[in-house]
């Protein structure tokens, strides 16, 4: 997702630098009334997340424990910004975190024959696929410009929809006489679950030209969702995070 | 029908059902080859719970099939079947002597898994017990070493129809047996207000040393195949009674009482005392001496009575102790070491005894075997050694 990021950035870039005559005409004696601005960056997860769940095997209960190491994804950013009166501005973020990440799972899955045998297994799922998207609407504050460079405060609610792969049960590897077991993967479902938050950052752009500028943003946003991996049960997490990113800014 | 190896071949498909399948065949229309068979059962594995004759809760590994389980373990390498006969002695004889076969629905069946009656599940439940035990101590596959298949049989009688069938149908009261082929029979027992030489009988199939001692007329009949009469007769029930109590040391705490292990044979289902005991046979009436051997012809010449004097010699190999009659003192290698002196036995019966075994052949075979396991004069062989010499075998 990363790659697909910078292509993205660097396309806009390559379309915004191709039409300069439009952004040059612009006048900059007060802020300007329309920004918009892409950013390809990254977003470092919240925390860990930890699951636990239990089913009926064998007549006893198989007892699971998933973790999902915290980790960056990559992140892109679409952002509008719409100066209402004087310094103060509203402005909308779209922001697309995703990637692959692991899950770190353990599980006790009780011995088809004998009670209170259970076999402790122990493996790592790979590629385990995260998604969010996150709507960030936003109350600005311009900060007065000083030369080239433009800083813009902001904050407001979020919303996000999180995709996130759950570990629903493992696959285990046993034979006769079933006394160990190993870990053979991970049954996962993609699961889907929407929550309001927050975010709160800062935005700074350097206008290399009137109306262009490079910038970079500083946002952290945070939702508690509840993912609905299976009937009854829900896996708590925490969406949005610490993001970052760099990218164009267009003024006018 | 597509190949796995990639491309086509032109069949015919026949679905066959069988007497304990239903395959289905593709036949290569152009050579008649069998191009690929397979069940096409819908059936499935499952665990379920199962109360024993004594009470206690075991898993069972059954089979789920049309909406039913029933007693037929498929988490094991050897078809293990358990057949509820309902009562039927006639059936069951005519079983007995391939008259009639058995089909999936003679096999005992439940209809939520939680299982409750104690004999079908405790047949069950220990045949698959005594196939874990002789893969795990002696890498064994079942009776035959190649997984043949193992049945059984419970519920031959009912004890309501006591007084009906105990003449023309004893054995399947107060009897269990091996009938050769992987099949046993497990008796009903007596109806709780009749006793036998002051003794209580219940479901033969609730006791695991009964059951394990059973299947090892199996693995008997497979290796030694011990001749049932005189010595080697006697040798062929001291084996099953070894492994009868060897199979409740590894799956039981060591104890007094029901579910406990001990030298004690049936001791859980024939109350009380059981029906022999390897620690002490002269409580039973039965030798704990080569000198005090039955010589008569009754019971095959005795082997129920003369096991007891390979039965000390084993017990006496592990735990020590001094022989009543010849006043030898034994050291034995200890019950924390219990597992030699089962491997000895075993080695020895399966692998180093002929048919017409007598109890001297058998004292050589196991001295051997305890060399072979353990070294000259290693503390096996010596237990081995002075156990034979203190029950009088030379």
């Amino acid at each position: 997702m990363m790659r697909r990021a910078h292509i993205l950035v660097t396309v806009l870039t390559a379309s915004v630098l191709a039409t300069p005559s439009v952004v040059l005409a612009q006048s900059h004696s007060k802020p300007a009334r329309f920004t918009i601005g892409v950013s390809g960056g990254g977003q470092q997860t919240a925390e860990d997340v930890s699951d636990h769940f239990s089913f009926p095997k064998n007549v006893e209960t198989e007892t699971i424990d998933v973790t999902y190491p915290k980790q960056p994804w990559g992140l892109i950013d679409l952002a509008a910004g719409f100066r209402v009166w004087k310094n103060l501005g509203v402005g909308v973020a779209v922001t697309v975190a995703s990637g692959k990440g692991k899950a770190d799972v353990t599980a006790s899955v009780p011995h088809p024959f004998f009670f209170n045998q259970p076999r402790i297994i122990s493996g790592t799922e790979e590629d385990i696929a995260h998604s969010e998207t996150g709507v960030h609407l936003q109350l600005q504050y311009l900060v007065p410009a000083t030369g080239r460079l433009h800083f813009v405060l902001e904050g407001g609610p979020s919303w996000f929809n999180v995709d996130h792969e759950v570990v629903t049960d493992v696959t285990v590897t046993e034979s006769y006489p079933y006394d160990t077991a190993a870990f053979g993967g991970a049954v996962t479902k993609t699961t889907k679950a929407s929550a309001a938050g927050f975010n709160a950052g800062v935005d700074v752009t350097w206008m290399f030209l009137e109306s262009v500028g490079v910038g970079g943003i500083v946002r952290y946003t945070r939702a508690d969702i509840d993912l609905k991996a299976v009937e009854g049960r829900s896996l708590s997490m925490k969406a949005g995070g610490l993001q970052g990113g760099a990218g164009i800014r267009v003024v006018f | 029908m597509p190949l796995d190896s990639g491309g086509y071949a032109l069949t015919w498909r026949f679905r066959v059902v069988e007497r304990a399948d239903t395959r289905q065949y593709f036949i290569d229309a152009r050579t008649g080859a069998t191009r690929l068979e397979y069940s096409d059962r819908k059936t499935q594995a499952a665990v379920g719970r199962a109360t024993g004759v004594l009470g206690d809760s075991k898993k069972i590994s059954v089979r789920a099939a049309s909406g039913q389980f029933q007693t037929r373990d498929d988490l094991r390498p050897p078809t293990i079947e358990t057949y509820d006969m309902k009562g039927d002695p006639v059936r069951t004889n005519n079983f007995l002597d391939g008259r009639v076969n058995l089909s999936s629905n003679d096999l005992g069946s439940d209809s939520d898994n939680d299982w409750t009656d104690g004999a079908v599940g405790d047949a069950h439940i220990y045949a698959g017990y005594t196939y874990d035990y002789y893969f795990k101590r002696f890498g064994r596959k079942g009776l035959n070493n190649a997984d043949i298949r193992m049945q059984n049989l419970v519920h031959p009688v009912r004890r309501s129809d006591f007084q009906i069938y105990i003449d023309d149908y004893e054995d399947f009261f107060v009897n269990a047996f091996y009938d050769g082929g992987g099949v046993m029979v497990f008796g009903e027992g007596l109806p709780p207000n009749v006793t036998l030489a002051g003794q209580t009988w219940d479901f033969l199939a609730g006791s695991l040393d009964v059951v394990a001692h059973e299947l090892s007329h199996g693995v008997t009949e497979y290796s030694a195949n011990l001749i049932y009469r005189n010595e080697s007769g006697a040798l062929n029930e001291s084996f099953s009674d070894i492994v009868g109590t060897s199979v409740e040391f590894f799956f039981q705490p060591a104890g007094s009482g029901a579910l406990h292990a001990d030298y004690l044979l049936g001791e859980d289902v024939v109350r009380p005392g059981g029906l022999r005991s390897m620690s002490d046979p002269g409580v039973f009436g039965d030798p704990d001496h080569y000198s005090r051997r039955f010589l008569g012809s009754a019971d095959n010449g005795g082997v129920h009575t003369n096991s007891g004097i390979s039965n000390h010699a084993f017990y006496l190999a592990i735990e020590g102790g001094t022989n009543r009659t010849s006043g030898i003192a034994v050291q034995g290698v200890g019950g924390a070491n219990r597992e030699q002196i089962e491997k000895v036995f075993y080695r020895a019966f399966t692998q180093l005894m002929p048919a017409n075994s007598t109890f001297s052949v058998a004292r050589a075979a196991t001295i051997q075997a305890a060399r072979d396991l353990y070294g000259a004069n290693s503390a096996a062989e010596r237990a081995v050694t002075a156990a034979w010499t203190a029950v009088g075998v030379n």
